[in-house]
């Protein structure tokens, strides 16, 4: 059986290729798409929430200890001030989500491709499940493809890897375009091959993630392609 | 090869797929768990100081740590102060909630600037984000640590209702947590330096230097920033009216005071 744990790809090798900070809704400081999706609603707002409780902390007792200053410590000039300071954090909060939102927005690729290697992640997530569901006895699971399933993670991987590198390569070093093609190339050819796979019984789940696998490979060569 | 047949071709063969994402679930319910990795990262530097201070040297996800390390100190001391601020109740709960984690965040964002620019003009290799790191660390301990003592002032809090002896307690309590967190940081920052780091007894001397600077930066904010607890008999105030003073002098005052001098 194949130890599919080389073929995921960790945070740790995502941080090291892109170079930024990732993880599952942020790329450094810049919000990944992943954070706007319906279903990450409601983390988002608690950490907007969170974000302000923190901008207050700053701007309340700092923009008290101005008014206190310039009112020559007259506590109702303090008072009037308060306004001033819940407005800060709420602008401080504003502004910080929007510097991250526009980071974002500049790292669209970048997001797309991680989404990817977020459902490719799963995908050898599920091939383990079926491996050890395989395993076990009385098990009725579809054990056909999987050569060629491993063989498709493999390609999907070394094209997903390939387009991190291109992004990196495109976003540090935007004159540096032979590189890209070379990398470019390497996805298109990957994909070709994905594709020249048989997939037969498409019920089975093999067939599913095979599937799968070509569609995250086009989705990088599109993403990719795009640039 | 042909890239309109490379976006439409595979999307035709599998539109089961498009309808039921692989593993989607397990991927909402990770992004969902993002508000409670900043409390996992603090635990991680309190379970494993060596490995954390390792990342930081690394420069491994130093963005998420200083953004962890904010929110989860921030959590802690507001829930120490607005315990030590339930000794007047009403608004100097809130005040006392917003005031603490502010004393000693601001005192950090004061004090770090020195830190770094200093120590860089002496030769150290760190950048801005690691001495950012790093000073949080010390800060999130000290939260740690007055979040784990929050139970024994509730208990005095309850028990004993006397200004002198709570204003003493609490100086106590933040002294120690303090010295803690303070001593964490020194060693982390030697750490960090390396063997060779900290062979300029000036640049040593320097830390030790900002160590005193931000102890006397954070005792001076405290008494700008007071009451945390407001006095007996006393209406809310957001600031005390009288600015002169210092915090050694009201110390001394209130123990010559206890002790019946």
């Amino acid at each position: 059986m194949t130890n599919l744990d080389s073929l995921r790809i960790t945070e740790r090798d995502l941080d090291e290729i892109t170079g930024l900070d990732i993880g599952a809704v942020n790329m450094g400081w810049a919000y990944r798409q992943a954070a706007f999706a319906p279903a990450a609603r409601l983390s988002f707002l608690g950490e907007q929430l969170l974000t302000l409780c923190v901008a207050s902390i700053f701007c309340l007792p700092v923009t008290l200890l101005l008014a206190r200053s310039v009112s020559g410590n007259n506590a109702a000039a303090v008072w009037r001030w308060l306004p001033f300071g819940v407005v800060g954090a709420i602008a401080l909060t504003l502004f910080w989500a929007l510097y991250r939102w526009r980071a974002g927005k500049r790292l669209i690729t970048l997001s797309h491709l991680l989404d990817d290697i977020d459902r490719f992640n799963e995908m050898v997530a599920a091939v383990e499940i079926l491996e050890e569901l395989g395993a076990a006895k009385n098990s009725r699971l579809n054990l056909e493809n999987r050569d060629e399933v491993i063989e498709a993670l493999h390609l999907t991987r070394e094209s997903l890897i390939c387009g991190l590198m291109t992004e990196k390569v495109m976003r540090k070093h935007q004159q540096f375009i032979s590189r890209k093609q070379e990398m470019f190339s390497s996805i298109e050819k990957n994909l070709a091959m994905l594709q020249r796979i048989q997939v037969g019984d498409e019920a089975s789940e093999y067939s599913r993630l095979l599937n799968e696998a070509i569609q995250i490979g086009t989705s990088v060569h599109k993403e990719l392609s795009g640039y | 090869m042909n890239q309109e047949s490379l976006n439409q071709e595979p999307l035709n063969q599998a539109p089961a797929l498009n309808q039921v994402p692989l593993g989607q679930e397990a991927l909402e319910l990770r992004r969902k768990r993002g508000n409670l990795n900043h409390f996992a990262v603090l635990i991680r530097l309190l379970r494993d100081r060596r490995t954390f201070l390792d990342e930081v040297r690394n420069e491994v996800k130093l963005n998420r740590k200083i953004s962890a390390l904010l929110v989860a100190s921030s959590c802690f001391f507001a829930v120490y102060g607005a315990i030590v601020g339930t000794y007047s109740g009403g608004l100097q709960i809130i005040s006392s909630a917003i005031k603490l984690p502010a004393l000693y965040l601001i005192t950090l964002m004061i004090c770090v600037p020195t830190l770094y620019f200093f120590d860089i003009l002496f030769g150290s290799k760190l950048n801005f984000k690691q001495y950012v790191v790093m000073a949080l660390t010390s800060v999130a301990i000290i939260s740690v640590l007055l979040f784990s003592f929050a139970p024994v002032i509730l208990f005095f809090l309850i028990s004993i209702q006397d200004y002198n002896f709570f204003l003493l307690l609490n100086v106590l309590v933040m002294g120690l947590t303090g010295c803690v967190g303070v001593r964490l940081f020194y060693k982390g920052m030697v750490d960090m330096a390396g063997p060779d780091g900290f062979e300029q007894k000036l640049r040593l001397k320097l830390l030790q230097g900002w160590v005193v600077l931000y102890g006397l930066v954070g005792s001076q904010l405290g008494w700008t920033l007071r009451p945390f607890f407001g006095a007996d008999n006393e209406v809310f105030q957001i600031f005390r009216p009288e600015i002169d003073g210092n915090f050694y002098a009201k110390v001394f005052q209130t123990i010559a005071s206890m002790l019946g001098f």
